[in-house]
């Protein structure tokens, strides 16, 4: 059985994964936005050179 | 290696020991608060970072909204650990509550163990006698036998009662279906009026096990042993007018305002006690299971009370009166018999044995 500072531990642990994960997934996000609106600037600059 | 680097290593040494040993004495309550505290940190941080990054992209609304979302997601994963740590809580709360329990046990034992060495030598005699078994289930169907001992004293029987006069103490001892003692209730009848009409019932009631409901059915026992006490006074002695006040403190909640007072306790033993106090309202509170009433008496008011009256009707037994109970031939007939050494013994050894 684990001790009450295991246990405790392991929620703390767990909580900092899912935060990271929280945060990493975010920023995939963030930068696929990105991507996407830089890709529609180009192809509208492009666009407007035509 | 250099003497000053020695001597730093050593410094450094004994720093770390001293942070280890910190660290195992912190209580389990300590280590709860430092848990949740560092949670907290970590989510206002990823909350301020969030903050910035959202500035920076201040005119990017759809970014804005992606922050947002995984804001909120932070929020819900801090509220998830909370509640882990919520049940981390109870869990040592509960194993708080069983220490106190066991320890609370072991002295209510020793003092009633203590309290049978008085009257042992007279058990020959017969002055120590019984009203009988009583069977009696609890609210989730456990079967509960109480025996009662009852037997006349002058010196105080409840371990912080005061007193000297002449009083009926009563003891009922309950066991469970494999005859092992779960509780039992200790308890002084004392005269409260000049005409010895009215006895006050004052005492303390304990259990090994808490929260089984195994108070309230030893309680209920209690209850029918005091009308048959009084119907029994009322018979011999008393008339009509005969009752009994049965008296109840709470006495958890005054040793919580004792323990406050006397800044003497820890946070957990405080907050077990203060949960046990609340199903003890259940119980014995205004409008609780056995129907007692708040004692109108001032500043120290955890008192409740109930009068128990006779209830004789035709199918009454018909108590004996003190000559007749002279007559050893006609001890059979009597509600309140003289018990026998070998069952006195037969309590005892069982009460050595609950401490187990």
């Amino acid at each position: 059985m684990l001790s009450i500072t295991e246990k405790l531990k392991i929620i703390k642990n767990n909580f900092i994964q899912s935060i990271n994960a929280i945060i990493k997934n975010r920023n995939i996000k963030i930068n696929k936005i990105i991507q996407k609106q830089d890709e529609e600037k180009i192809k509208n600059i492009r666009n407007n050179l035509k | 290696m250099s003497e000053n680097a020695n001597q730093q290593e050593n410094i450094s040494s004994v720093e770390q020991t001293e942070t280890i040993e910190k660290e195992v004495k912190k209580t389990d309550e300590e280590k709860i608060e430092e848990t949740r505290g560092e949670v907290k940190e970590i989510t206002n941080n990823a909350l301020e970072d969030a903050k910035n990054l959202s500035q920076q992209f201040d005119s990017n609304s759809e970014v804005k909204s992606t922050i947002s979302e995984s804001n909120n997601e932070i929020i819900k994963a801090l509220q998830i650990a909370n509640e882990k740590i919520q049940n981390i809580e109870k869990e040592v709360l509960e194993k708080v509550g069983e220490e106190m329990g066991k320890k609370q046990w072991i002295e209510h034992v020793n003092q009633l163990l203590k309290d049978l060495e008085k009257p042992e030598a007279s058990v020959e005699k017969g002055y120590v006698s019984t009203y009988g078994s009583f069977a009696e289930k609890t609210s989730s169907g456990q079967d509960v036998f109480c025996d009662t001992l009852t037997w006349f004293d002058t010196t105080p029987f409840t371990l912080e009662s005061v007193g000297g006069e002449i009083r009926q103490r009563l003891v009922l001892i309950a066991k469970d279906l494999t005859n092992k003692i779960i509780g039992f209730r200790f308890s002084d009848l004392k005269s409260i009026s000049e005409d010895n009409c009215s006895l006050e019932a004052s005492g303390e009631i304990i259990t090994k096990i808490r929260g089984g409901g195994f108070s309230t059915a030893i309680d209920r026992v209690f209850e029918k042993v005091l009308t048959i006490v009084a119907n029994e006074q009322k018979q011999s002695l008393f008339g009509s007018n005969f009752n009994i006040k049965w008296k109840v403190e709470n006495a958890n909640l005054r040793r919580i305002k004792e323990d406050i007072k006397n800044k003497k306790y820890n946070e957990q033993e405080l907050k077990t006690k203060e949960e046990e106090q609340i199903r003890w309202q259940s119980v014995y509170g205004e409008n609780g299971k056995l129907g007692f009433k708040k004692e109108e008496c001032g500043e120290n008011n955890d008192l409740y009370s109930k009068i128990i009256k006779p209830t004789i009707d035709d199918n009454t037994p018909r108590y004996e009166t003190e000559s007749e109970k002279s007559s050893v031939d006609q001890k059979d007939f009597l509600i309140r018999k003289p018990i026998d050494t070998q069952t006195f013994q037969k309590i005892k050894e069982s009460l050595k044995e609950s401490l187990i």
